[in-house]
């Protein structure tokens, strides 16, 4: 059986829009807890207290912009990330997998970032080894979608809109193998343009604002998604299983 | 009775490169030549204006436009950004101008089964932009030969001009695939 989970409702969490402090804990929870995916699937409401705590990450927390200053209208960075469907996880002969889905997060102005990690392993009808680098995948990259100040979500510079697509192209008859996919998700208020993120960079990432660098002032993570799959067509009756989630 | 135009764009439209015809193309650039430029133009605008993109992009027009026009140097065929593939492009892009297609006696043959991809890519009407600004309509319908006799080789010697080495037997069976198809 094909494992799903998704967690398609999210809370918006009310952020202030002028002084911020540095970091955002939930009630009770300590700031290491923070790097842990917030997978939110009950509409339930969470309180925030806003405290200055020592940052854990190694990443810099966003929300520390110097120009941030009182009175100044801010966005609100997200504390959650989630995903919905736009087309179900599907996985078909000779290792093809598709599994469209659209962001939801309660941030605004700013950034969702996404670490997507690759892996290949197996071999083709040739006999020849089928990696990352025959498939023509990129190992780990960045990529990112913009937020703006009312929540609504566009990539590729506003030329694309709220969509991430997870595809595997066939690899042939007679081939076998495993692969898998990783999406840690993130947030961050900096523009990662500034970090070098450029469209079409990366070319799995499309036409994304991407990157094979990590962009500054990340935030904890926010959610890892993963999506894996074995297909073996050296049978008489080609088999592809595998979950995403 | 014929197939109404609409149709027929639209079945070229969304269909898929993993089973990619080549007949499916033929049909779609045969029946927007008659129309001219802006005829051909404004029909797949008029079809992209009614399909669901967000669910189906209708990428296989991606291929149609790139062998309904030509395009005058130095301009080149945008490329597609949809993904990483296999092959990837060919190192000088004139060598395959329509890549992923490469036109063997008039059959346009797709040289990538699929692509491997993690985000999102850029709308068909991106391209339809630049041609509507850059594209010379086609001549003339594709007339492709009665039978496949000899096309597999010419592919195969233009894939290795292009790349410098031979193509894999993968691939070589992915386009033996679409000309029996054909």
């Amino acid at each position: 059986m094909f494992e799903r989970v998704h967690a398609r409702c999210a809370r918006r969490a009310q952020v202030p829009t002028t002084t911020r402090p540095s970091t955002l804990t939930r009630a009770g929870s300590s700031a290491s807890e923070r790097s842990e995916p917030e997978r939110s699937t009950h509409p339930t409401r969470v309180d925030f207290h806003f405290a200055q705590v020592p940052v854990t990450s190694p990443i810099p927390l966003a929300g520390d912009q110097p120009e941030e200053q009182e009175g100044m209208m801010l966005g609100g960075d997200a504390t959650s990330a989630s995903t919905s469907d736009l087309s179900a996880a599907a996985w078909t002969d000779h290792g093809v997998f598709k599994w469209w889905i659209k962001w939801v997060t309660d941030g605004t102005s700013g950034w969702i970032v996404q670490k997507i990690t690759n892996t290949y392993s197996g071999t083709d009808g040739a006999g020849k080894a089928i990696t990352n680098a025959t498939v023509g995948v990129t190992p780990s990259y960045y990529e990112a979608w913009e937020v703006d100040a009312a929540g609504g979500i566009t990539g590729s510079l506003g030329a694309t809109g709220n969509r991430d697509r997870w595809e595997r192209p066939g690899q042939g008859a007679s081939s076998k193998g495993t692969w898998s996919m990783t999406g840690e998700v993130y947030w961050t208020a900096e523009d990662p343009a500034k970090s070098g993120f450029k469209s079409k960079a990366v070319a799995n990432a499309g036409t994304l604002l991407s990157s094979k660098s990590a962009p500054a002032k990340l935030s904890g993570l926010l959610l890892t998604r993963t999506a894996d799959g074995a297909w073996d067509s050296t049978g008489k009756t080609p088999t592809h299983t595998g979950t995403a989630k | 009775m014929g197939v109404a135009p609409e149709a027929i764009v639209a079945r070229a439209g969304g269909s898929a490169f993993a089973d990619y015809d080549p007949r499916v193309v033929v049909d779609a650039v045969n029946v927007l030549v008659p129309l001219g430029k802006l005829g051909a133009i404004d029909a797949i605008e008029m079809h992209l204006s009614r399909a669901d993109l967000e669910r189906d992009p209708q990428e296989g027009l991606f291929l149609v436009l790139r062998v309904l026009f030509d395009v005058s140097p130095p301009r080149r065929h945008p490329p597609l950004n949809l993904g990483g593939s296999v092959p990837p492009p060919p190192p000088d892009a004139s060598a395959m101008p329509r890549f992923p297609i490469v036109l063997v006696d008039d059959v346009p043959l797709l040289l990538v089964s699929g692509y491997a991809l993690g985000g999102d890519t850029e709308p068909v009407s991106t391209h339809v932009e630049f041609y509507r600004e850059h594209g010379r309509l086609r001549g003339a319908p594709l007339t492709p030969p009665p039978t496949s006799d000899g096309l597999l080789e010419r592919y195969e010697a233009e894939y290795t001009s292009a790349y410098g080495s031979p193509p894999s037997q993968r691939e070589i069976e992915f386009v033996d695939a679409q000309l029996s198809r054909m």
